[in-house]
């Protein structure tokens, strides 16, 4: 009877000791510690995209290019905020979005097109002549995707603040004249338990 | 006997339900392993200790003191994964408990998770932020160091009596600014650090630290090294008993106390007699290091001496000096609050039993108990140095063997250290450092 008695009582802390794991959507909203997170990059990029693909910039920019699709190259984001957030989700979010609305099209970035020169140089070499892939007929951008995330915190005890800007910028690679500039503004309210028992 | 052994018992259950975190021979032997440059070994032995030495109820305090060892050996992003744990567990430490509250006053300030202070806190922006720039990371350091100004500006507006600023740690950040083209930025942490330094002048010989900017400094590179030399006092704990009754005779005529540490049996037998108080408090304890200054060499160049920049040591102990008063106020409540229980315990036990002696027995052991838990907060980030030394070179562009050389108090050179080809660009600036714990 004290045995099962023990077993009863040491049953539920045995299961409350073991890791849980459920998988979530991806569309849930969860938020944990009130940082910056997937959802946020979610709702930069969405915003982003639509304000982007709706913009004015775009019918210039066919006309510039004589009805060829504007080719694009994402340039930094640099991240300002307080947190080590990884800018490369949204910008890549992004990215893939255009690509798939056919209005644009996208080149490697500057290490990716180190890494493929590379490529073509060691093809010189190994690969035979008719797979080997030639230089100088690269697709050269016109125009250059980057931006800034800032983020100003206000905080008292266990309370705080935070607002987040995303502002995105297209500029012509050749004038250096801004073209698009979306901006995303978040803002959160944390509050952080204070007392346990 | 039989008495004395339950009374050993209680003493030990309480001893290992204190949770008073890493020991002082574990600070020395991890300590010693440091100044022979074993890093390696520190590392191994912290590790080795997280759930014995440390546990969950000083799960920040091991993150600190492993994040030292690990930068030691430039392992930076390791290091920077233990020091974000580390920053964390503080942030989850500003919830209070009602019941570890409670602990400092009926038992001891070790029944709270550690807590970091201040410069200790401070000094995990620098150390992580240190670890991005060796990794070429300006823009991960610069989160750092705008976490810093905004502990630092947060702190100084919110604590008023204590040690709210850190003068090196905004002098920092504000080369990282500067790095970063946040020259605003970099213009406001200097002059926070300015007003610190002012502040704590009298850790810096009277001036504040200064550099040379060259004429023609835009041509050039620049190097700043950082020596983290040496190792901050540790915390000992002092206890006093004080006991109305004559108890070293009893101690001194038992032979079967032999072999067991005074301090127990002190608190023991002063229990055992009646009416007698412990009262512990931390104390720092110098930690010697032979090593006491430094200078960098390039190619063989005249040596350029460092300047102190951060002194860990004295921060550690004005901290302490101000912590005091709390720590007297928790002490004479844990006191009075322990006094209490016994007198209630032996008058209930005499009013169950309707006999004195057991109810002597019962205050008796209730004493020892209270006395044995009677322990100070020896608690603090003790893999630290006790000081951080700069210098600040401007070079040519070119690549350059820079050599550290390491002095003693009478100013003989008695180590080096040599960073080879680093590479120096014009408009920019590299960090170097190195520990040293001898």
């Amino acid at each position: 009877m004290k045995k099962l008695l023990a077993l009863a009582l040491l049953l539920p802390l045995v299961v409350a000791c073991g890791t849980k794991v459920e998988r979530m959507d991806e569309n849930t909203v969860k938020d944990l510690s009130g940082n910056w997170n997937d959802t946020d990059s979610r709702m930069v990029a969405e915003t982003m995209i639509q304000d982007c693909l709706n913009g004015g910039w775009y019918a210039k920019a066919v006309k510039v290019t004589k009805g060829q699709e504007p080719v694009v190259i994402v340039g930094t984001v640099d991240n300002k905020s307080m947190e080590h957030i990884n800018t490369d989700t949204f910008i890549e979010e992004l990215q893939r979005a255009l690509i798939n609305s056919g209005k644009v099209s996208f080149v490697a970035s500057s290490q990716e097109r180190g890494d493929l020169r590379n490529e073509r140089l060691e093809q010189d070499e190994y690969a035979s002549e008719a797979t080997r892939k030639a230089f100088g007929k690269e697709v050269g951008a016109d125009y250059m995707l980057s931006g800034v995330l800032n983020s100003i915190l206000d905080k008292e005890g266990r309370k705080s603040v935070v607002f987040y800007q995303v502002n995105l910028k297209l500029i012509d690679i050749e004038t250096n004249q801004i073209i698009w500039n979306g901006q995303k503004q978040i803002k959160k309210y944390v509050a952080k338990k204070s007392l346990t028992f | 006997m039989r008495n004395a052994r339950r009374i050993f018992f209680i003493a030990l259950c309480c001893s290992l339900c204190a949770c008073g975190g890493p020991s002082l021979q574990y600070k020395k032997d991890v300590s010693s392993m440091m100044a022979k440059g074993n890093f390696e070994g520190a590392q191994a032995k912290i590790e080795k200790n997280k759930n014995k030495v440390y546990g969950e109820h000083n799960k920040l305090l091991y993150y600190l003191d492993l994040s030292i060892p690990q930068t030691a050996q430039n392992k930076h992003e390791d290091a920077n994964k233990t020091l974000e744990s580390a920053q964390d567990a503080q942030e989850d430490l500003q919830v209070q408990s009602v019941s570890q509250n409670l602990g400092t006053l009926v038992i001891n300030d070790n029944t709270q998770p550690y807590r970091a202070p201040v410069y200790e806190q401070a000094l995990t922006y620098f150390y992580r932020s240190l670890n991005y720039l060796t990794m070429q990371d300006l823009q991960d350091a610069a989160v750092e160091a705008r976490k810093a100004a905004f502990f630092l500006d947060y702190t100084r507006s919110h604590e008023t009596k204590t040690y709210n600023d850190d003068p090196f740690v905004q002098y920092f950040t504000s080369m990282i600014f500067e790095d970063t083209g946040s020259l605003s930025d970099a213009r406001i942490s200097r002059d926070n650090a300015n007003n610190a330094y002012q502040k704590y002048l009298s850790w810096y010989e009277g001036k504040a630290p200064a550099f040379n900017l060259p004429k023609d400094y835009k041509d050039m590179g620049e190097v700043v090294i950082f020596h983290l030399n040496g190792k901050v006092p540790y915390k000992i704990s002092n206890e006093i008993s004080l006991a109305w009754d004559n108890i070293w005779f009893a101690v001194n005529a038992n032979n079967d106390l032999k072999g067991v540490s005074g301090d127990v049996i002190d608190a023991v037998y002063a229990g055992a007699f009646g009416r007698s108080v412990t009262i512990s408090f931390p104390e720092l304890k110098d930690n010697p290091y032979i090593i006491t200054g430094s200078a960098v060499e390039v190619d063989g160049g005249q040596p350029v001496k460092t300047q102190l920049v951060a002194d860990i040591a004295a921060t550690a102990k004005e901290t302490l000096k101000e912590q005091n008063a709390a720590i007297y106020a928790r002490t004479v409540t844990r006191a009075v609050t322990k006094f209490i229980l016994r007198v209630q315990a032996q008058n209930s036990a005499t009013k169950l039993t309707k006999d004195k002696n057991v109810g002597a027995l019962v205050g008796a052991l209730v004493s020892a108990a209270s006395n044995i838990t009677e322990k100070a907060d020896t608690r603090s980030w003790f893999t630290l140095p006790a000081e951080i030394r700069m210098a600040d070179l401007f070079l040519p562009q070119g690549t350059y063997n820079i050599k550290m050389l390491f002095y003693d108090d009478r100013g003989n050179a008695i180590d080096e250290y040599v960073f080879e080809k680093v590479q120096i660009n014009k408009g920019k600036r590299t960090y170097l450092y190195r520990t040293t714990a001898k």
